[in-house]
């Protein structure tokens, strides 16, 4: 089939893409549409051209040209829509589904724009670390304005083509090429290119100063919404083609940067992580329509709401009416939430109650598709409410659990349906996180593991498929991480200090801080159940902290103390002095520590630990990694992730760090097989 | 010699630097509103001006140039009346007074317009800082280069003075000005401004431009409390200076029309008092806080009186701890010291501060019966100034 079909009705000529899944304009694309271009231009009997898709206009250009340099090869999207501008017959643009970046560029280059009301459109670029280069920084601001158009761009977000009549000819409920026509025929004059005139705005300076104040002080560490800035400044200042060729400058340099590699790392990373190892079309996953969860605390009511979100029927199981109001009234509140900020309509959290089935009775969950136990975390009970399911469930349903640590080949076995028991480890609050670790046992089928996939990509998570083995991916990269943070402090630092210089390389929270909020009696069970296999393991700070009633932010004392119902960690001279004794009693001299050196020991030891895991098999695939980070654990997403950060540092850096800090610090930092082996083949981790 | 006296006073409302109403003022704009407010109150043809004199303590960008010549344009004073801009850092507003004074009482002209304006928002992050730092003076001398934060730690560090007494000074200076606002002691002095700010929307992350009214001092928190300001991280790491204890970066302008006393008794307008005297001196500029300390006795001795004379002070809140260092080595009685407050709560740009004292202490002083008010401040770089006036009833 060809990229681009024409027919001509009325006189004007209605061109169609077809280059599924997206219509992306590959070079191939451009081609096609320059040639027809140049054709038409040729037609006497030609008054204009409506350019249009099918189910969806476009969602731009074509990431991976990015890459492999061909999205700057002529005709490339700057000139295509400067073409589009200057042409002398009419060009219309008729667009439905969604229109995005590099084509919503180009309908901005049009003469004429036609849109279904709901036809999502954006300027996603900045989610990408880039700015929209192809005219957009330019030919918004003189199409809406300097402010309007400083929204549209500066967060990426998507709208609906009603949200902005102004940018619009028309707003239709159809494909928008009969109305597109329709204008065509009705014009009487020649069309007319945007004009160059620079962007008028009373106080452009003054806005625009306070617009970078804002975005600085919001994202520092992100390049790309100064840029956009700096091309609206250019748009009040200059002509239009100095802004557009000053744009594209602009563009080429974040393109090289850092940051936006790292988010087209993770852009790729995200589409890999969705798909299962030797899929084939006859790979046929059950449907899962309906999911039963046991247990309505915490974890069990938030993956609740996760499948409510998507309309997804819930039957949510517990021992007792008390515990199933607790799981209500959890699921109120989040409803409640919803309405108070206008995101849910009155009908749609009714419509949301009637999805909600709430039992003591197992019996409820005989025809459930998938049944997700969310019970406490201790194998011999999950492995009773396994047998138990096993027993209720129709034969054709899967059975998860949410355990975060425990060895799901045990749970399988006490089934009849080994193939079919699969972990689903959601994070806390289970509504929120976006990630999900889908975990496959010995014996999980990969039908199985396309459906917990399918199912994912419906709640709007992340998942990455992990095997078997103690914290699967996240929690087993975090112990080593957390340990060597705790050996910081324990040799001199302050939590506080251990916290801010990780806070300032970029995560979200320092590892005292998340201790805090997950509870530290989280941590106190895995170092017993370590010791249990390991006597001669020494007892850690961490495990005094609970035996001196420091469970962490729930009961207001833990690495810090918390003020009442404030949830602001504040310095606990008391856990200081509790420190100083601890040192003392082990003839531990205090040194102080660098940032640098902070941030060296707790990364490195995630990296390594993350090569360890990838080299057993636990991982699917590098990237899978970086993104469990990125979505569960706070890790900044313009480093990448660990593992592509590790590699933008380079082998030498990577090798000759695990090297010194096995010598100097704990053997955990002995370079993984992995990194050893790339240091030679300089081949990226797959 | 004859004397100078201050006719009329006028001011912007403070406003809270880059997220507050004045972020996207001009300089001229913001300047201009207030010398237009103070001519109009004094009753004046803007064509009598001897000279508008405009202290700044960071003049450039939007108050850069001459800012005080564009201030008298666009203050609608015709092309013939000048304009010049002037800077001792804190104290520019101050010096702009004095310095007007004193040519009244050399006899220079008749009229003239002091005051201050300083738009922190606009102007302190996007300073030229090329060849900022001579580095023959910075290896002798390197404190001249230092941040006022840092001179601040030095001041409480060396003389003593403890992050508790800091706080609950800061705390004093925030219910003085509330109650101050309450019994609406500054209506005298604030007037409403209309002006397009910048806002960010905190949920949705929107930028927009908005048309607001600025009509009072938007620092100050009648909900503060010891407990609070207490939990304060300090601004550098071990240190004691908090925000809760230091003034806040804000942007306005103030203005005062100053007339020999014959053009004043022809004049409509009652003055609002008389200018004594005035001083500075310098001190080390790592503790540049101190510097009222050598100002003040300085001034005192020129004029003639003592501590005891002066019925009202107004010692610029740049730190807390500056002020009570001073207040006790000064020994000024807490009673007559910032009684309504202080750029710790109403906020401090810089080159308005010194006008605003002046007015301030002026129209308070009336209120408390009082004859002579002095108003001071430190100065960075390492120096005090300190004015004297003899209010009129």
């Amino acid at each position: 089939m060809n990229l681009l079909t024409r027919t001509d009705q009325d006189h004007v000529a209605i061109l169609t893409l077809h280059h599924p899944p997206i219509n992306s304009f590959s070079l191939p694309l451009r081609q096609a549409l320059w040639q027809a271009l140049q054709q038409i231009e040729q037609d006497p009997t030609i008054k204009g051209v409506v350019l249009t898709g099918q189910d969806l206009f476009s969602a731009g250009a074509d990431i991976k040209e990015f890459s492999n340099l061909k999205a700057e090869i002529e005709p490339n999207l700057r000139t295509l829509i400067h073409r589009i501008n200057h042409y002398p017959k009419w060009v219309a643009v008729a667009i439905s589904g969604l229109c995005m970046g590099g084509a919503f560029e180009l309908a901005l280059g049009a003469h004429l724009r036609v849109a279904h009301e709901a036809c999502k459109i954006a300027l996603p670029e900045v989610k990408l670390g880039l700015l929209p280069g192809a005219g957009g920084t330019q030919r918004l601001p003189r199409l809406i304005g300097l402010e309007a158009a400083l929204n549209f761009m500066i967060q990426g977000a998507t709208f609906k083509a009603r949200e902005w009549q102004a940018l619009f000819d028309a707003l239709v409920e159809d494909d928008g090429v009969a109305k597109a026509v329709e204008l065509i025929r009705a014009q009487s004059a020649p069309p007319v290119a945007l004009s160059p005139k620079p962007v008028r705005h009373p106080q452009a300076e003054a806005f625009l100063k306070f617009a970078e104040n804002s975005v600085k002080s919001v994202a520092p560490r992100y390049p790309a919404p100064l840029k956009i800035i700096e091309c609206l400044k250019i748009a009040t200042t200059t002509a239009l083609a100095d802004g557009l060729a000053k744009e594209a400058v602009l563009f080429e340099q974040l393109m090289l940067s850092p940051e936006s590699r790292a988010l087209r790392h993770l852009f790729f990373a995200e589409r890999a992580a969705g798909k299962v190892a030797n899929d084939s079309p006859t790979l046929t996953a059950p449907h899962i329509d309906s999911v039963g969860i046991v247990g309505a605390g915490t974890m069990g009511s938030g993956i609740a709401i996760a499948l409510l979100q998507a309309a997804i029927p819930v039957v949510l199981v517990d021992q007792t009416d008390d515990a199933l109001a607790r799981g209500r009234s959890a699921i109120e509140r989040w409803l409640s939430d919803q309405l108070r900020k206008h995101k849910f309509t009155e009908a749609r959290a009714q419509q949301v109650r009637g999805l909600l089935t709430l039992s003591t009775d197992w019996n409820a969950l005989q025809q459930v598709d998938l049944a997700i136990e969310a019970v406490f975390e201790d194998l011999a009970i999950k492995q009773s409410v396994f047998e138990k399911l096993d027993a209720i469930l129709k034969p054709s349903a899967l059975l998860a659990s949410n355990t975060s640590t425990l060895d799901i080949n045990a749970l399988a076995a006490k089934t009849r349906r080994p193939q079919q028991v699969l972990g689903l480890h959601f994070f806390s609050p289970a509504h929120v996180m976006k990630l999900l670790e889908v975990v496959k046992t010995n014996d999980t089928a990969p039908e199985v593991l396309k459906a917990a996939l399918a199912l994912a990509k419906r709640i709007h998570k992340i998942a990455v498929i992990a095997g078997v083995c103690d914290g699967f991916i996240g929690n087993r990269m975090v112990i080593p991480y957390l340990r060597m943070a705790e050996q910081l402090v324990e040799e001199g630092a302050t939590p506080a200090q251990v916290d801010s210089a990780l806070e300032a390389f970029g995560m979200v929270m320092g590892p005292f801080k998340v201790a805090d909020l997950a509870g530290l009696d989280i941590g106190y069970a895995i170092r017993r159940r370590l010791r249990h296999a390991h006597p001669q393991l020494p007892k850690s700070f961490s495990e005094a902290l609970v035996e001196s009633k420091r469970l962490g932010q729930k009961v207001g004392l833990g690495w810090y103390r918390y003020d009442g119902a404030k949830r602001k960690p504040l310095v606990d001279e008391a856990v200081l002095t509790q420190l100083a004794t601890w040192r003392q009693q082990r003839r531990i001299t205090p040194r102080t520590f660098t940032a640098a050196e902070i941030v060296e020991r707790c990364i490195f030891a995630l990296i390594n630990e993350g090569a360890k895991l990838l080299g057993d098999g636990i991982a699917e695939r590098a990237s899978d990694i970086d993104l469990v980070y990125i979505y569960g654990y706070g890790f900044p997403p313009f480093r990448g992730g660990p593992l592509y950060y590790a590699q933008s540092l380079g082998s030498i850096e990577v090798l000759s760090t695990l090297t010194r800090l096995a010598h100097t610090v704990d053997p955990l930092y002995t370079p993984a097989p992995l990194w050893q082996q790339w240091s030679i083949t300089q081949a990226p981790l797959q | 010699m004859r004397d100078a006296l201050i006719v009329s006073y006028a001011r912007s409302g403070l406003a809270k630097s880059w997220r507050g109403a004045l972020n996207l003022t001009p300089g001229a704009t913001l300047g201009a509103h207030s010398v237009k407010a103070a001519l109009h109150k004094a009753q004046l043809d803007p064509a009598e001006v001897e000279d508008v004199v405009i202290g700044c303590a960071n003049p450039e960008g939007t108050t850069g140039l001459n800012i005080g010549r564009q201030i008298a344009l666009a203050a609608h004073c015709p092309p013939s009346v000048p304009g010049m801009t002037i800077n001792r850092f804190c104290a520019s507003g101050l010096q702009s007074i004095a310095t007007c004074a004193q040519r009244i009482q050399a006899k220079e002209g008749e009229v003239f317009v002091a005051g201050g304006v300083e738009s922190i928002s606009c102007t302190q992050q996007e300073m030229n800082t090329h060849m900022l730092m001579d580095p023959a003076l910075q290896k002798r001398i390197p404190a001249i280069y230092w941040p006022m934060l840092n001179t601040a730690e030095v001041v409480a560090q060396r003389y003593q003075i403890t992050r508790d007494r800091m706080d609950a000074y800061g705390l004093l200076s925030q219910t003085r000005a509330a109650d101050a606002v309450a019994r609406q002691l500054y209506v005298d002095e604030i007037v409403p401004m209309s002006v397009t700010m910048g806002v960010a929307d905190p949920k949705t992350g929107q930028l927009s431009t908005q048309t607001v009214t600025l009509d009072r001092d938007e620092g100050i928190r009648a909900d503060t409390t010891l407990e609070a300001l207490a939990q304060i991280k300090p601004a550098l790491d071990g240190g004691v200076i908090a925000a809760g204890n230091a003034s806040q970066f804000s942007d306005g302008s103030a203005a005062c029309v100053l007339m020999s006393e014959q053009h004043a008794a022809s004049s409509k307008v009652k003055p609002l008092g008389i200018f004594r005297g005035y001083a500075v001196a310098g001190c080390e500029p790592d503790e540049m806080g101190i510097g009222p300390v050598f100002a003040v006795p300085k001034l005192l001795k020129q004029v003639g009186l003592t501590v005891a004379d002066i019925g009202l002070w107004e010692l610029n809140e740049a730190f807390a701890v500056q002020v009570l260092y001073c207040m006790d080595k000064l020994n000024i009685p807490a009673d007559r010291l910032n009684v309504n407050g202080g750029a710790i709560a109403v906020g401090h740009p810089y080159g308005v501060s010194g006008t605003r004292l002046v007015g301030h202490a002026l129209l308070e002083g009336r209120r408390r019966g009082v004859r002579y008010v002095v108003v001071t401040m430190c100065v960075g770089g390492g120096q005090g100034a300190a004015g004297c006036f003899e209010v009129i009833p």
